[in-house]
């Protein structure tokens, strides 16, 4: 696939007046992939190895490991988690032991995502293309899955689970209808969008303020954003991704094209069959497996492509692995196991201190608290929670954590 | 905080019970002499309301999801006191249950595309798919719909012995009907489970399920959210330090621990009363479609605690409706939840006064959810259409003076004008996610998205582009090129009309006012002309009319309101 990086960019709104002089700060620079397992992954499968502990139930065959001073829970039927921390355990941070603070899936998603379980708030990929990604075209691409908006609704652009996106692009979404209908000629459409924007603009001059201007602004730059969008479509696959790794190849084409800032993809395990798993234990070791197959060959692929502000896109990317929740320590009669409010998540790349895990399970697999500053884990530390990470990703974004969660630490031991 | 605080104070009122409040800012109708001569006291209200017009299009949009007929128009423009009386017929109008659906559907999030169990599980056919999916959803909502549109009091959409099923739910879960007639209809669970309205539908628990080591506790915890606006989970919690490995060291712990007493003490006692819903396993149809009496008796040897609701013990799951119809957090709630639907925001300290006002009415209505309604349309925060001079920053934020039409209104405005509606293969396109478009029209399922957009984004944009396309080429194809009936087209009108043709201009000038509620200026009206020459040159007049429409369908003043 071959991408015209240049004529995305003249094509975006916005995107001409962002001179590359301007492109200095690299923090702000940054785009992240964020991957969501959903479901609860099992952190006795990666994050705590636990071996010995009498109350935690391990996988058979898994052993201990290290990947530089990263301990992690090595299995020889999971040979790309291995591979993946040989080659980039140096850019990889696992931040280990953080409290969901509820065992509810709908609950502990938006907790992880947004730092709190009230609805008025926007998720971490919004918060970050919010502040440093309004301009361009496509703020936050998101394949599906969980994503909450309130002010920033209008940095998500989803592509839907089924690839809805690019078929009413393409106008394939006529064929989606019982009744016989075509999408109109181009020259139509252009008509449609001259008359289109002059009614708009007329309609925003008498808007009058409040809500009532915001609106008709908003709706004039989401027309505006349409042309560029068939263009970017006709660039790149905006569509359906069937596997993760096709999923976090599409988010680093457009990350290539200067679409985005952020992209989210959800991760549903291997073969789609989830990362639940209240029974069918050995699913996790499948989807660990697959999951760090995509990332490995996600991170070789943003080594090869150039940056715009670093010499390769690795350079500017941060991978974020996250889960809502962990596994309870222990199996129950049906072979799986339980929810648990403890969990952790993986950072990888540009901006983050790699090559060790912060924060740990204590012999319960309940977490550790954490010294932000080192990272070590001690009595006197804080007890990690979604709040933390998420003021560490916005730290990594550029973006003040002081002014979007006030009290809130980043753990600066993340931090490159 | 606010929200919290906001909570507290709802709830120290309602357990204070009703109490004298300051009188609702009324706009008087017609031999209503119950409205108060004098504003009310406090600060002056931020915002100016929508003339008569636009409030008429706002309230029929919301409360029968078409815009307002000619008729009304003409009636509103002759009178424009006339809009009062036709809002309070818009309450008696059939299709006000299908738009309070609508807004429940916001609130409870049940209308979601994944449950435990799918189509094929159910012995259904594929192209029953959708109308599963929205069967098992929308059936804790039509109980509290039809309870409101049949004048019943509110406390029965907790208390009532039946349900509301379709065909499709009387097929799958043991369920009888007991009035006579096709849709949506009144039945009865047959399984043996004990009265309580919404609380003892299969719909409700199969949005919130529980797991193995959860017992409940979540669906307890839902319930409470849903039905009193008591989130629990804005509580603080910490398992910190504790090695909860157990199910007797969790108990012990909820029992002991002031940390984890402080909710527990009042949530597992009221996750005992749901064990009639227990699944042993949470995919096994047998297990999901029928409530399991003999298991309520398992909710307190589990949880090691009686069934209670918040200290008062109860005897039996049978006691949980009557409970939660007599706690006043629940009137407060109906109160609170009805108007963030209709004001398009989250109520906050600033609308104590007025909730308490409308909770007043609402209480000397006898609890009847149309009275609450007609309450909250008669007031200002419904009826905002711009700032007043001098309003803030917080007040140009927080008065929702524009509002978005919601995937569910767009749908039915559109076919309401052009009788086009987006079906594919058995499901909805603009109310599903499945392979259709709700979420990215602005929309939410529930589950991944629990709030509907309010600005617009590009993916409404696209949306409502194609929307408009397809329903332009159907209403044209139907009404102009196969004579059919006319719905929005007038009945002079004929493709060979052209701009100057006295057919062509009263047609144009009506569709506008149809779609926008408002005749056009004369610029408009040339420019509209001009764009239609434009198309018609090219592709002929039939593409030209489609696309006339189409960018009227775009504008934003008419998806928004």
């Amino acid at each position: 696939m071959r991408l015209s990086r240049r004529s995305l960019l003249s094509a975006a709104p916005g995107a001409l007046l962002l001179p590359r002089l301007a492109r200095a700060d690299a923090p702000a620079q940054r785009r992240f992939l964020f991957v969501l397992a959903e479901g609860g992954w099992d952190q006795t499968f990666l994050f705590a190895p636990l071996f010995g502990e009498p109350l935690i139930d391990m996988e058979d065959d898994a052993e201990p490991a290290f990947a530089g001073d990263i301990p992690y829970v090595a299995h020889g039927e999971r040979p790309s988690v291995s591979a993946f921390l040989s080659r980039y355990g140096d850019k990889t941070c696992f931040i280990n032991g953080f409290e969901a603070r509820s065992v509810a899936h709908d609950v502990c998603l938006r907790l992880v995502l947004t730092g709190t379980s009230l609805p008025a708030a926007d998720d971490w990929p919004a918060r970050i293309a919010a502040a440093t990604g309004a301009q361009l075209l496509l703020p936050v691409i998101h394949l599906g899955g969980p994503g909450y908006t309130h002010s920033h609704g209008a940095m998500v652009v989803r592509v839907g689970d089924a690839g809805q996106l690019p078929e009413l692009v393409t106008g394939e979404a006529f064929t989606r209808s019982d009744r016989l209908l075509r999408r109109p000629s181009s020259a139509v459409e252009s008509l449609e969008a001259d008359f289109l924007a002059g009614r708009i603009a007329a309609g925003a001059a008498a808007a009058g303020a409040g809500r009532s201007a915001h609106v008709w602004s908003r709706a004039a730059d989401a027309v505006s954003r349409l042309g560029p969008l068939a263009a970017a479509a006709d660039e790149i696959n905006l569509g359906v991704a069937r596997t993760v790794k096709e999923g976090m190849s599409l988010l680093v084409d457009a990350f290539a094209a200067d679409l985005s800032r952020c992209g989210f993809v959800r991760y549903r395990g291997w073969q789609n069959l989830g990362w639940d798993t209240h029974a069918d234990l050995p699913q996790q070791g499948r989807s660990f497996e697959d999951l760090f197959d995509a990332v490995l060959a996600t991170m070789d692929r943003l080594q090869a492509l150039p940056g715009h502000s670093a010499p390769t896109l690795a350079d500017e990317t941060t991978i974020v692995l996250l889960s809502e929740m962990g596994r309870y320590p222990q199996i129950n009669p049906r072979g799986g196991k339980e929810h648990w409010t403890y969990t952790s998540c993986v950072l990888i790349g540009a901006g983050v201190r790699g090559g060790r895990a912060i924060g740990g399970y204590d012999s319960a697999c309940a977490g550790q608290r954490v010294d932000l500053a080192s990272g070590d884990s001690t009595p006197q530390g804080v007890a990690l929670t979604p709040n933390h990470v998420g003021a560490t990703l916005l730290a990594l974004a550029g973006v003040d954590p002081a002014a979007e969660l006030p009290g809130v630490e980043p753990i600066h031991a993340a931090l490159a | 905080m606010r929200a919290g605080a906001l909570a507290l104070a709802v709830g120290l009122f309602g357990c204070a019970g009703p109490t004298p409040a300051p009188p609702l800012t009324h706009h008087p109708l017609p031999g209503d002499s119950a409205a108060p001569d004098d504003p009310p006291a406090g600060a002056a209200f931020a915002g100016a309301p929508l003339d008569a017009r636009g409030l008429l299009r706002r309230a029929s949009l919301d409360l029968r999801g078409v815009v307002p007929t000619e008729a009304e128009l003409d009636a509103v423009e002759a009178d424009p006191s006339a809009v009062d009386g036709l809002i309070r017929g818009f309450l008696d109008d059939p299709r006000y249950e299908e738009r309070l659906v609508d807004l429940l559907a916001e609130r409870f999030l049940t209308r979601g595309e994944e449950f435990n169990l799918r189509w094929f599980e159910m012995g259904l056919d594929p192209e029953q798919d959708f109308a599963f999916r929205r069967a098992v959803g929308e059936e804790p909502l039509r109980v509290m719909a039809r309870v409101a549109v049949e004048g019943r009091p509110w406390t029965d959409t907790v208390t009532t012995e039946l349900t509301v099923a379709n065909e499709l739910l009387r097929e799958i879960w043991p369920i009888e009907a007991v009035e006579e007639g096709a849709g949506w209809r009144w039945g009865r669970y047959t399984d043996g489970r004990p009265a309580g309205g919404a609380l003892m539908t299969n719909g409700l628990w199969w949005r919130y399920y529980t797991t193995p080591n959860n017992f409940s506790r979540s669906r307890a915890s839902a319930l409470s959210r849903l039905f009193l606006c008591e989130d629990f989970l804005t509580r603080p919690i910490s398992f910190e330090s504790l090695a909860l490995l157990d199910r007797e060291s969790q108990n012990e712990a909820i029992q002991t621990v002031p940390a984890c007493v402080g909710c527990h003490s009042t949530l597992d006692p009221l996750a005992a009363s749901l064990f009639g819903f227990w699944w042993f396993d949470i995919y096994a149809p047998a297990e999901l479609n029928v409530y399991h009496p003999e298991r309520e008796m398992l909710g307190p040897y589990y949880l090691e605690t009686e069934m209670a609701w918040f200290g008062a013990p109860m005897a039996d799951a049978a006691d949980l409706g009557p409970f939660v119809a007599d706690d006043p957090r629940f009137r407060s709630c109906a109160v609170k939840s009805l108007a963030a639907a209709l004001w398009r925001r989250t109520p906050d300290l600033a609308d104590f006064d007025t909730l308490q006002a409308l909770q007043v009415e609402f209480e000397a209505s006898g609890l009847r959810h149309k009275a609450l309604a007609a309450a909250i349309l008669q007031g200002d925060d419904y009826r905002v259409g711009a700032l007043a001079p001098g309003a803030s920053e917080a007040d140009a934020a927080r008065l929702t003076t524009r509002r978005l039409l919601s995937p569910e209104q767009l749908a039915s405005a559109v076919e309401g004008l052009t009788g086009f509606r987006w079906a594919h293969r058995g499901y909805d396109q603009l109310t599903n996610d499945v392979v259709g478009y709700r979420i990215l029209g602005g929309g939410m399922d529930g589950q991944s998205v629990t709030r509907p957009e309010r600005d617009p984004t590009l993916t409404h944009a696209l949306v409502v582009q194609r929307l408009a396309q397809a329903a332009g080429q159907a209403v044209v194809a139907d009404e102009l090129v196969a004579a059919g009936e006319r719905r929005l087209f007038p009945a002079g009108l004929r493709l060979t009309d052209r701009p100057g043709d006295a057919a062509f201009d009263d047609a144009l000038g009506r569709v506008h006012r149809r779609v926008f509620g408002r005749w056009p200026t004369d610029p408009e009206a040339q420019e509209a002309a001009a764009f239609w020459e434009g198309v018609a040159a090219a592709n002929g007049p039939d593409a030209a009319w489609a696309s006339l429409v189409a960018v009227f369908l775009r504008d934003p003043a008419f998806w928004t309101h």
